[in-house]
C-alpha cells in the first residue's frame, strides 16, 4: 500500500492565560491508500482540531505550531498558501462535518451547490456539471432527477442532508475524505445508513478515510485503523480488531469498560473515575495518569512509545515493564 | 404492586400555524398508556419525532397535552390547580438533557440545588447550605463547589448538579430526558452508575427518556418503544432486545453500534453479517441490516393504518397494514403493535 | 459572573476604563464644580460687554449676556446629565417591564404590548417630544425627564422581549417550573437577571442618543428653559456668535461629544462580552 499523508509532529497552538496552550501537542501518524483510519477521543481531546489541521483550517486564534509537517504524497500542505491551498481542499481532501444544515446554503438548491463545487475545481461547462451533480446525487443514495436536483436543505432530512455534504465533498473526486463526527447528530438507523454509504463509497471510489468519532461502537467492524487520541496526543494506535480483542493503553481499556453492551451478558459498567483535564491543565508525564488506576512511579515521565504487537503502539510505561493488560 | 405513575391515553397535538391557511394539527403523541412502580425504571426509546420527550413533559405538565390523563399516586396531574399541582411537584422532578443549558448561569451552584428546598420551605434557612453540601456530596460532588458557578463546571459535574437540584425536594419519582446523551463515554458511565445507584439508595422511580438502546439496557427494567407519537413495542427489558416482535424494534436493534462485532474488514461489517440480502441498499453502497431504511423524523406519516408502513421491510407486507392501524397485542414475551410480528418472530 | 464581575470586566478593557473615568471626572465635575464658579447667571462685567475671549478670570470666555462660559457649561451638566440618566432609567424600568410581561406572560398580553410598540416606533420620537411640550408653556424639569423616559422604552421592550423568550425556551427555566418555582420567582431569580447584560449595553448606549436629543430639543427652545443653563440650550443660544465667538457654542459642544464618547466607550466595552456565555 502506497502512503497518502504523513502527519509529523502536528501542534496546534492558542493563546492561553499564561502563554501558549496545546490542545493537539505533537500528533503524528500515516494514512495508506484505500484505507479507514478512525480517530477516536472524548471532547477535548483535540481531534476535531487534528481534522482540521491537516487543511490548514484551525480557527483563529489558533494556529498550527512551527515545525508540524502534514505533507500528502510529499506535497507540504501546511507550507501551501492561496491558489495551491484552495486546490487541495475540495480538490485532493474533501471534508464532512457533524452538522449539514449549517454547511448548507439555505437559499441554493442542493444540486447547485454540488454543481458549483464541480466548477470551483474542474474545468467543466454548467451543463457538463449539471449531469455530473445529479450523477453524485444518485450516488448518494438521492433522486438524480431534475426534481432532486432543485430541491432546497430545509425540504431534506438530516440523513438526506448529511448525503449531500458527502455528495459535495466528493464532487471534485478527492483522495483523501475527512468525516468528522458525519453522523453523531443523526438517528441510530439513519447513522446506519450513512456509515453503509460511506463504506460503499470508499470501495466504490478507492477513497482513503479518516473518520473522527467519539464513538467507538461505530469504527468496530467499519475501520481498518484506529488512533486513540487523550488530551492532545495519540495514546493507542492498532488495528481495529486488535484495538478491539487487546485494548492495551488503560485509557483504551477504560473507554471500552465505560461503554454500555446492547449484546452479550449485561455486566456493570466500568467508568473511569475523574474527567478530561483541560489544555491549561494536563499533567506532567503520562497525561492520563492521575485518572488511570494502574499508574505507578514512572508515570510521571513522559512515556515511551512501544510496540505492543505488530502494527500496535501505545503511548504508555506500562509496556516496558512487559505488562500490558 | 399499585403503580406510582399511571398514564392513560396520552394525546398531545401541535397546532402548526401555517402562513396562510392554518394547517392540519400535528399529532405529535398518540394515545400513549404506561405505568411506572416504585423502584422500577420504564425507558421510552425511539428516534427524533418519536414523541418520547414530549410524552416526558406532558406527564410534568410542563406543556398543554390535548387529552388523556395522568395518575401520580391516585392524583389526577392533568386537572389539579396550579397550588396542589405546586406541592405535587415536590414528589415528581425532571432532569433534562442538556446540562449547558439546564441550569441558570447566574446562579451559583449552591443557589441553584437549594432552589427547590426555597419553594417548599424545606427544612430550616439556617440549615440548608448544610443540606447542600449533603446533596452534593450524595451525588458524587465536592460540596466546595457550592460557590461555583454552572460555566465553571464540566458536562458531567453540572448534569450531578442538576440530579442534586431534583433530589433536594425529596421526590418518589424522576423523569430522565436523556440524561447522559450529551456526555462523554467515560462520563456517561459515571453518571449512569450514579443514577442507578440513586434508585438502590431511596427507591426511586424513573421514567428514562433515551434513544441509546445499550444505555436503557443497563438501567431499564422495561422498555417502551415509540414511533411517530405511538407505542408499537412494550415490554420487559431483556424480552424486548432479545426477542423484539416489532418490525421498527428489530431494526432499532440492528442498526445499533456494536463494538464487540470486531470481525472487521474485510471479512465484512456488523451490519454487513447480519444482512439477509447482499442487494439491499442505496446504489454505491454496501447492504443494511434488516432493510434499514428510512427517517422517522422526516418520515412522511400515513393518513391510516400502520404509521411504521411506508418504512416497514416485514415480508407479510399487505393491505390490512395501509387501511387499520394496529393495536398492541401479546407477542412473545413482549406487547407490540404490528399486523403481521408473529409470522416472523424467531 | 455576578455584577461585580462586569464592572470589573468593564475596568479591565482600556476604552471601558477611560469611559468610566471620563464619566466619573463628568459628573464630580457637575456635582462640586459649581461651587467653585461663577454664578452661571450673574453678568459681572457687563458693562465691559459680553463675549470676551478666555482669559484669566473667565477661563472659556463669556457670552453675549456676559456670563461665564465655563460656569454654564459645568452647571448645564448637572441638568444635561440629570435628563440623561433620569430619562434612561425611566425608558429601562417601563421597556425591562413590558418586555419581561410579554416575553414571559406571551399570549394576548404579548400581542397587544407589541402591537402597541409597533405603532409607538412608527411614529418618530422628536414628533412625539414636540406634541407633548410643544403644548405648554413651560417645561419643568421633571416634565423633560418624563418626556423623554416615556419615549424611550419601545426599542428596550422589543430586545427585553426577545431576550426573554428566548431564555424561556431554555431547560433551566423549565426545570424551575418542574420544581414549582412561581411565576415572580421565575421573573425575578431566573429571567431578570439574565437580561441584565443586554439591557445594561442597551442602557449605556441609550445615554448618549439621550443627551444628543436634550440637547436638540434645547436647541428648538423646547427642552431646559433660559436662563437655565444646558448644553443644547448654549449652543442655541450661542448660534449667531459660532464664528465671531466660537468658544461660547464649542465648549457645550465639546462636553457632548466628551459624554457621548464616554458612555458609548461603556457600552461597547459592554457589549463585547455582556455576560458569560449561555451555551
Amino acid at each position: 500500500m502506497t502512503m497518502l499523508l504523513a502527519v509529523r509532529d502536528l501542534r496546534v497552538s492558542f493563546p492561553g492565560a499564561t502563554g501558549p496552550v496545546y490542545p493537539v501537542d505533537r500528533v503524528s501518524f500515516e494514512l495508506a491508500r484505500g484505507e479507514t483510519v478512525a480517530l477516536v477521543g472524548e471532547s477535548g481531546s483535540g481531534k476535531s482540531l487534528t481534522g482540521m489541521a491537516l487543511l490548514n483550517l484551525v480557527p483563529a486564534p489558533g494556529e498550527v505550531a512551527p515545525g508540524s509537517s502534514v505533507s500528502l504524497e510529499g506535497t507540504e500542505i501546511l507550507k501551501l498558501r492561496g491558489e495551491p491551498l484552495r486546490r487541495i481542499r475540495g480538490a485532493r481532501i474533501g471534508m464532512v462535518f457533524q452538522d449539514p444544515l449549517a454547511s448548507l446554503n439555505p437559499v441554493i438548491s442542493v444540486g447547485d451547490q454540488i454543481r458549483e463545487t464541480i466548477q470551483a475545481h474542474l474545468p467543466l461547462g454548467r451543463r457538463e456539471a449539471r449531469t455530473r451533480a445529479e450523477a453524485l446525487l444518485a450516488e448518494v443514495g438521492l433522486a438524480g432527477t431534475p426534481e432532486g436536483y432543485q430541491r432546497y436543505p430545509h425540504q431534506l432530512s438530516g440523513g438526506m442532508r448529511q448525503r449531500v455534504m458527502l455528495a459535495i465533498a466528493l464532487a471534485a473526486e478527492p483522495d483523501l475524505l475527512i468525516a468528522d463526527e458525519p453522523t453523531s447528530a443523526l438517528d441510530v438507523t439513519v447513522q446506519a445508513q450513512i456509515l453503509t454509504l460511506l463504506e460503499g463509497l470508499r470501495r466504490a471510489r478507492g477513497l482513503t478515510v479518516l473518520l473522527i468519532t467519539h464513538d467507538l461502537g461505530i469504527v468496530a467492524g467499519r475501520t481498518d485503523r484506529v488512533l486513540v487520541m487523550y488530551a492532545g496526543r495519540i495514546v493507542e494506535a492498532a488495528p481495529t480488531a486488535e484495538l478491539f480483542a487487546h485494548p492495551a493503553h488503560p485509557y483504551t481499556a477504560g473507554l471500552l469498560g465505560s461503554l454500555p453492551r446492547l449484546r452479550g451478558p449485561r455486566q456493570p459498567l466500568r467508568p473511569i473515575p475523574g474527567q478530561v483535564p483541560s489544555p491549561g491543565d494536563w499533567p506532567a508525564g503520562c497525561r492520563f495518569h492521575p485518572r488511570c488506576a494502574k499508574s505507578f512511579a514512572p508515570c510521571r515521565e513522559e512515556p515511551p512509545i512501544v510496540e505492543v504487537a505488530g502494527g500496535h503502539h501505545m503511548r504508555c510505561w506500562l509496556g516496558k515493564s512487559g505488562d500490558s493488560a | 404492586m399499585t403503580s406510582l405513575l399511571s398514564v392513560r391515553d396520552l394525546t398531545v397535538d401541535y397546532r402548526a400555524t401555517g402562513l396562510i391557511m392554518p394547517r392540519r394539527p400535528l399529532r405529535a403523541v398518540d394515545r400513549v398508556s404506561l405505568t411506572v412502580s416504585r423502584g422500577e425504571t420504564l425507558a421510552l426509546v425511539g428516534e427524533s419525532g418519536s414523541g418520547k420527550s414530549t410524552v416526558a413533559r406532558s406527564i410534568l405538565r410542563l406543556q398543554p397535552v390535548t387529552a388523556g390523563t395522568v395518575e401520580f399516586d391516585g392524583h389526577p396531574v392533568l386537572e389539579l390547580d396550579r397550588r396542589t399541582l405546586r406541592g405535587l411537584r415536590r414528589r415528581m422532578q425532571i432532569v433534562l438533557q442538556d446540562p449547558s443549558s439546564a441550569l441558570n448561569p447566574r446562579m451559583r451552584v449552591g443557589a441553584a440545588v437549594a432552589e427547590g428546598l426555597e419553594i417548599h420551605r424545606l427544612g430550616v434557612p439556617s440549615e440548608r447550605p448544610a443540606r447542600v453540601a449533603q446533596l452534593l456530596g450524595e451525588v458524587g460532588l465536592d460540596p466546595a463547589l457550592a460557590d461555583a458557578y454552572p460555566h465553571q463546571l464540566s458536562g458531567g459535574q453540572r448534569q450531578r448538579v442538576v440530579i442534586a437540584r431534583a433530589l433536594a425536594v425529596g421526590p418518589e419519582l424522576l423523569v430522565l430526558d436523556e440524561p447522559v446523551s450529551a456526555l462523554d463515554v467515560s462520563v456517561q458511565a459515571q453518571v449512569l452508575s450514579l443514577i442507578l445507584e440513586l434508585q438502590q439508595r431511596r427507591q426511586l422511580a424513573y421514567l428514562l427518556v433515551a434513544h441509546d438502546l445499550a444505555v436503557v439496557r443497563q438501567v431499564a427494567h422495561r422498555i417502551a418503544v415509540m414511533y411517530l407519537g405511538r407505542i408499537v413495542e412494550t415490554g420487559p427489558t431483556d424480552a424486548v432486545l432479545t426477542a423484539p416482535a416489532h418490525p421498527y424494534t428489530r431494526m432499532l436493534i440492528a442498526a445499533a453500534p456494536d463494538p464487540d462485532h470486531v470481525e472487521g474488514r474485510p471479512g465484512g461489517s456488523p451490519l454487513r453479517a447480519a444482512a439477509p440480502d447482499p442487494d439491499e441498499g442505496p446504489p454505491g453502497g454496501s447492504p443494511l441490516p434488516l432493510g434499514v431504511s428510512g427517517e422517522g423524523a422526516g418520515a412522511t406519516r400515513p393518513a391510516k393504518g400502520c404509521l411504521f408502513q411506508p418504512r416497514c421491510p416485514h415480508p407479510g407486507l399487505d393491505l390490512r397494514c395501509a387501511s387499520e392501524s394496529p393495536a398492541l397485542r401479546p407477542l412473545g414475551a413482549t406487547l407490540a403493535a404490528c399486523h403481521h410480528a408473529d409470522s416472523t418472530t424467531s | 459572573m455576578t455584577t461585580d464581575g462586569w464592572l470589573r470586566q468593564l475596568w479591565l478593557r482600556p476604552a471601558g476604563r477611560v469611559g468610566v473615568i471620563l464619566l466619573v471626572v463628568m459628573s464630580l465635575t457637575a456635582a462640586i464644580g459649581p461651587a467653585f464658579l461663577p454664578d452661571p447667571l450673574a453678568q459681572p462685567d457687563l458693562a465691559q460687554g459680553g463675549l470676551r475671549p478666555p482669559d484669566q478670570i473667565h477661563l472659556l470666555g463669556t457670552d453675549y449676556h456676559s456670563r461665564d462660559v465655563m460656569a454654564r457649561v459645568v452647571t448645564g451638566a448637572r441638568v444635561s446629565l440629570a435628563v440623561a440618566f433620569g430619562a434612561v432609567l425611566l425608558s429601562i424600568t417601563l421597556g425591562g417591564m413590558v418586555g419581561l410581561a410579554a416575553g414571559y406572560l406571551g399570549s394576548w398580553i404579548d400581542a397587544a404590548l407589541m402591537r402597541l410598540v409597533d405603532a409607538a416606533l412608527a411614529i418618530p420620537r422628536l414628533f412625539l417630544l414636540l406634541i407633548m411640550v410643544a403644548s405648554m408653556e413651560r417645561i419643568p424639569l421633571w416634565l423633560l425627564i418624563v418626556a423623554i423616559g416615556a419615549t424611550g422604552w419601545f426599542g428596550t421592550s422589543r430586545l427585553v422581549r426577545a431576550e426573554v423568550r428566548r431564555l424561556r425556551a431554555m431547560d433551566f427555566v423549565r426545570s424551575a417550573e418542574a420544581l414549582g418555582a412561581t411565576r415572580r420567582r421565575i421573573l425575578a431569580r431566573h429571567l431578570l437577571p439574565n437580561v441584565l447584560g443586554p439591557l445594561t449595553v442597551a442602557t449605556t448606549l441609550a445615554v448618549g442618543d439621550v443627551i444628543l436629543l436634550e440637547a436638540g430639543l434645547s436647541f428648538l427652545g423646547l427642552g431646559v428653559q433660559p436662563p437655565t443653563p444646558s448644553w443644547g440650550g448654549m449652543i442655541m443660544e450661542n448660534k449667531s456668535f459660532l464664528v465671531t465667538a466660537p468658544w461660547t457654542s464649542l465648549a457645550p459642544g465639546l462636553a457632548i461629544v466628551i459624554a457621548v464618547v464616554a458612555v458609548n466607550l461603556i457600552g461597547e466595552s459592554l457589549h463585547q462580552d455582556p455576560a458569560p456565555p449561555l451555551s
